[in-house]
Parts: structure tokens; C-alpha cells; sequence
């Protein structure tokens, strides 16, 4: 272990820095077959990330009281998004947005057996478990199997603690399933500090899909003027709760319809400061502006029906975990 | 204190239509305004303070002093979605965050914003706006900004967005640039432990400054390195701090790590130039 203290215990994130970007260059080469053949066995894989990437020593999360199921990891229900969040919920925002400490609580995690490593390699939807997409992947002599390694790799590095090479900043809140449980979480009870709803109503919003998640995240963290204060955004999300709870079947619980309402919001944040409102006034400006978004959309797709051309909304939105 | 200045003639790239005149980059509404902010850190490293000041837009001076409006300072790390705005009726003004909220160095946007409605007539003498605006008759609204100032980035430039860390295991005279995206972007530069002392130490020495130089154009190769060809969303475009410097480097005529232009030594000598000094006799 590393001499330098942090507050909380993490990777050492230059070296780990330095692994994930070595990972990413070699493309299907024997590094990133060493990686996936670690991954088959916990020891080994603990072993190599702690080799590579070595760890500062702090504070240590308590880890999830049970084993989980590969399914369970990669997706958790709400409850079990809750229970880690509780037992977490010390945690500060700036440490819970480093991918080294959410890399070392999840190689815990492995290490003490809760989760097995191949569950980083899983998939969204019905594709295959990890331990058989990386079997699949390491077996594979056709021509696509650089690639099939790489994506292996890529989505290893995401569950781990996520990819900002490839991904951003958005990459902790989307890609990691613990972080993602404790960012998700984390903004069900912001909002229910603002007003009095049930965090079941928030929920329903934030747990539309997984790309409706990431909309959200990347519109908070990327256009952080727009929905970066907790209170615009608290407002708007419960604008959306209200409206997805009378208009069950509104255009706007798509990702890319989300998308126009938060650039229509833009647009008013671009000449007012929203954030200074009092709560009254910007919960009504919020409520409003979501509906007349939602009216907008229908119009979108009832011109789209006539013209019998796909819509943004009618895309495919929800497919899980494909990050 | 540090000033910056903000008027229509501002260096922006943004083309802006409000229903409202705003002071701010590039925006023509108010002809011979300037909005100049004065920034100072607090000793606790975790405040600032700030010394509003507008000049040539009697309009925004009018509101303040009636109290329609405010001073606001809004502080974001996007990286751990936190962004807060602090209002003040007086035009010097503390801001304080907490360091535990944020995920990078924070950013700072200082603007004037009106608080509560007003119908307002507008006058092109009176009220120091663009004749575009004469007689036009205006709803104001709570939020309204009136006054834009330029976003203040604490660490915005390549120096200091590097951090120099002594390593044994490397060989005397010799460094290593490696990225770190873990609290925002910056360069982690491996030195030889006695090339660090003096590094540390060497002050104005010329020496110095022609190595910091050298180290300088490392880091801008590492930028050509990893993001030269990066169109994936979600790339280097999300660490703020790479916004700023290639906003900076923009300003300065130069090209960044995406340009075929961008030659990282070239960058780095025009924004740090070696320096030497010339003997008499080499002058003869």
C-alpha cells in the first residue's frame, strides 16, 4: 500500500490512470488478453489490478452486506441502489467522483468474493453473462475478435470505476454500478430535501433506462450552467415526475425527447439565472415549461405519424447496460 | 486582487440574441459598458472575494441601486454536479464553498441579476443601451441577467495544471509527463529527484524556465497524444479545464491539440519562450 493518505482508501489513480490507457491502446493485443484471462478467477484479478494500478491507503466503505448476482450487480434494484447508498452515505461528493476510489470498492467487492470479476464483463440486456462473453471473446479467431476483446476490456474498465478516456466525466455516474447506485440515490433524497415527495415519484423518473439515466447525467454534468444547481435541477426532474405520473405514456420519457426539453430549458437559462428564484415561482416556470415540452413532442410525432417518418422519440431508447 | 474585465468588445465566439440587453462578451446592448470583477482568494482556500464594479451602463447601476438587482457569483465543479449561486447587495462580496463538494478546481461566473418585475421603457441616454434598444418597452423578470461577466477558471493554464513529483526510479536530468483525469484534468510530471529539487528551488533562474518550457511542450504532445484525433462525446471536452486552456489558446491566435496546425513545441515556446542572456562578447 502507498504511503500517501487519503481521506478515503483508493487506487492510485496516475498508475490506474496509466493502466486503462495502456489497456485502450492495445487494441486486442496480448495486454488486453492478459487482462481478460485475469478476470476469469477474483485472485488473479484483484492481484493484477493491485499490481498495476497499485492503492493509497483511507478510510474503507463498508462492502455489500451479501453476495450479489451478476444480474443484481450490473443492474441493482432500487432497494438494493438504497441499501448501499445508506451504508455509503458518509461518502463526499468530491470522492465519489473519482473512478480510482469506485475501481477500489469495487476490486473489494471481488476480492471478498461479494461480486465475481467476470460480472464486469456483462452486458446490457439478454447478451450473454460475463464469464461467457469473455470466454466467446478469447476463443474467437475470426476477424472480429480484436475488437470483440477491446469491447470485453472497455466494459470491464467501465464497471470497474469507469472510462473518462472514453467517457467523460459522465462515465462514474453511468458506468459503474456502485457508483451509479450511490449518484442515483444520492439525487432521489437531494430532491426530496426540496420538497415533499416520496422518493418512489422520483425514482420512477431516474429509473426510466438506463439511457434515460444517462441523459439526465450528461446534460448535469456536462451542461452544468443548464442543470448543475441542485435546485433547478430538483425542479425539473419533479416537473417531469408530475407530468410522467398524469401522462404515463408522454413523448418525453425518451432520452432524446429529454434532450429538446433540457435545451429548451437552456434557452431560458441563457438570459435568467434560474437558481435565484424563489422555490414557488421556479417549481411553476418548471412545471410549465416540461409541459409545454411534452405538447411539443406530441406534435412532433403526431407530424412525424403523418408523414409515416420515425421520430427521435420513436427510437429505441431503452436498451440497458450498454455502455 | 485580480481584475477582469468584461465589454461588448470582449474577445467571445458566441453570437447571442436575449429579448433584453445584457452586458457581457461580444454583446453590443450596452456600447461603453464595462463590467470588471476583482477576484482575491481567501487565506482558508476555501473562499474568495470579489469586488463587482459597473461602469457605462447606467441602466444595470440604476437597478442596483433601486435593489431590483443583485450581485451574484455562481460556483460550479460539473465533475461532482455542483454548482451554487451566491447573492450580494453590496458590490464587494465573500463566496465560500465547502472542498468536500467538489470534484476539481472550482469555476467561478460573476454576473448582475434582476430580482422581482418591472415594466421598463428603455432610453438610449438614459440608460446607456444600444439604439437598437431606444423605446423598446420591456418586461424584466426575477433572474434576468444584465451583466455577464468572464467565467474564472483557478487553474486554466498549462503551468498551472501541471504538478511536479519527485521520482527515484528515473535517471538524473530526466522527467515523464503522464495524464491524470481523476479531479479534473492535469499533468502528473515524474522528475528526478535532484531535477526536482531544483526545479523547486531555481526561482527566476533561467535554467529553470527552459526546462519548465520543455516540460510544457511534453504535456502538449501528451494532449496531441491521447486527443489529438478524439471525436468520441464525453472525450477531453469534459474536463473544464481543457475547455479553458484551449479557450485560452484560442485567444492567444494559437492552435490547440486538435488542429493539424498544433505543433506542441511551437505552443510551447510561444507561450513560454526560452530565455538566455547575452554575453558582451557574444554582442560584439
Amino acid at each position: 500500500m502507498a504511503e500517501r493518505k487519503t481521506a478515503y482508501r483508493e487506487l492510485d489513480h496516475v498508475k490506474f490512470a496509466g493502466l486503462r490507457r495502456r489497456l485502450l491502446r492495445d487494441k486486442g493485443g496480448a495486454y488486453q488478453r492478459r487482462f481478460l484471462r485475469a478476470a476469469r478467477d477474483n485472485e488473479t484479478f484483484v492481484g493484477f489490478v493491485r499490481e498495476e494500478a497499485g492503492a493509497y491507503a483511507g478510510k474503507t466503505p463498508p462492502l455489500h452486506d451479501s453476495p450479489m448476482t451478476e444480474s443484481e450487480f450490473k443492474d441493482p434494484p432500487w432497494t438494493t441502489e438504497m441499501s448501499l447508498y445508506e451504508a455509503w452515505s458518509d461518502l463526499p461528493a468530491r470522492t465519489a467522483c473519482r473512478p480510482a476510489f469506485w475501481a477500489d470498492v469495487t476490486s473489494r467487492h471481488v476480492e471478498d468474493a461479494r461480486i465475481d470479476a467476470s460480472y464486469l464483463a456483462a452486458n446490457g440486456g439478454t447478451a450473454a453473462g460475463g464469464a461467457q462473453r469473455m470466454e466467446l471473446a478469447l476463443s474467437d479467431d475470426s476477424p472480429q475478435r480484436e475488437k470483440r476483446i477491446d469491447d470485453c476490456v472497455r466494459t470491464i474498465l467501465r464497471r470497474l470505476g469507469g472510462l473518462p478516456e472514453a467517457r467523460g466525466v459522465r462515465t462514474v455516474y453511468v458506468d459503474c454500478p456502485f457508483a451509479r447506485a450511490w449518484w442515483r440515490e444520492r439525487l432521489v433524497r437531494e430532491i426530496g430535501e426540496h420538497r415533499g415527495v416520496t422518493p418512489d415519484e422520483v425514482r420512477t423518473v431516474l429509473r426510466l433506462s438506463q439511457s434515460y439515466w444517462e441523459e439526465l447525467v450528461t446534460l448535469v454534468v456536462s451542461r452544468n450552467s443548464v442543470l448543475g444547481s441542485d435546485r433547478v435541477r430538483s425542479s425539473f426532474i419533479l416537473g417531469l415526475a408530475d407530468l410522467l405520473e398524469t401522462e404515463p405514456e408522454s413523448p418525453l420519457r425518451t432520452g432524446k425527447e429529454l434532450r429538446h426539453a433540457c435545451r429548451a430549458l437552456g434557452a431560458v437559462q441563457a438570459s435568467r439565472e434560474l437558481s435565484v428564484l424563489d422555490e414557488e415561482p421556479l417549481q411553476s416556470l418548471m412545471d410549465d415549461l416540461v409541459r409545454r415540452q411534452h405538447e411539443a413532442s406530441l406534435k412532433r410525432r403526431h407530424r412525424a405519424a403523418a408523414s409515416d417518418m420515425p421520430t427521435d422519440s420513436d427510437a429505441p431508447d431503452g436498451a440497458e447496460g450498454t455502455a | 486582487m485580480t481584475v477582469i474585465e468584461t465589454s461588448a468588445t470582449t474577445p467571445s465566439n458566441a453570437i447571442r440574441t436575449h429579448s433584453f440587453p445584457v452586458l457581457e462578451a461580444g454583446n453590443i446592448s450596452f456600447p461603453h459598458g464595462v463590467y470588471s470583477v476583482g477576484f482575491a482568494p481567501g487565506t482558508d482556500r476555501h473562499s474568495f472575494t470579489l469586488e463587482h464594479r459597473i461602469r457605462g451602463a447606467s441602466l444595470i447601476s440604476r437597478l442596483l441601486a433601486e435593489d431590483r438587482a443583485r450581485y451574484v457569483c455562481a460556483i460550479s465543479s460539473p465533475r461532482s454536479s455542483y454548482r451554487r449561486t451566491f447573492t450580494s447587495r453590496e458590490p464587494a462580496q465573500v463566496v465560500r464553498w465547502n472542498n468536500d463538494d467538489l470534484g476539481e478546481a472550482p469555476q467561478f461566473t460573476p454576473m448582475i441579476v434582476s430580482v422581482g418585475t418591472a415594466d421598463l421603457a428603455l432610453d438610449e441616454a438614459r440608460d446607456g443601451v444600444h439604439e437598437s434598444w431606444a423605446g423598446h418597452r420591456l418586461r424584466l423578470r426575477a433572474g434576468q441577467k444584465l451583466a455577464v461577466g468572464q467565467v474564472v477558471y483557478l487553474k486554466a493554464s498549462v503551468l498551472q495544471m501541471l504538478s511536479l513529483h519527485a521520482d527515484e526510479a528515473l535517471p538524473e536530468g530526466s522527467f515523464v509527463v503522464d495524464g491524470d483525469t481523476e479531479h479534473g484534468f492535469h499533468f502528473h510530471v515524474r522528475v528526478n529527484p535532484a531535477l526536482h529539487r531544483f526545479l523547486r528551488t531555481g526561482g527566476a533562474d533561467q535554467s529553470r524556465q527552459n526546462i519548465m518550457t520543455h516540460i510544457v511542450g511534453a504535456c502538449f504532445s501528451l494532449l496531441q497524444r491521447e486527443y489529438g484525433d478524439d471525436d468520441e462525446e464525453g472525450g477531453w471536452p469534459t474536463h473544464r479545464n481543457l475547455v479553458a486552456l484551449q479557450e485560452t489558446l484560442v485567444n492567444q491566435g494559437l492552435p490547440h491539440w486538435t488542429d493539424e496546425s498544433f505543433h506542441p513545441e511551437e505552443v510551447a515556446t510561444r507561450l513560454h519562450g526560452h530565455v538566455w542572456t547575452v554575453t558582451s562578447d557574444e554582442e560584439a
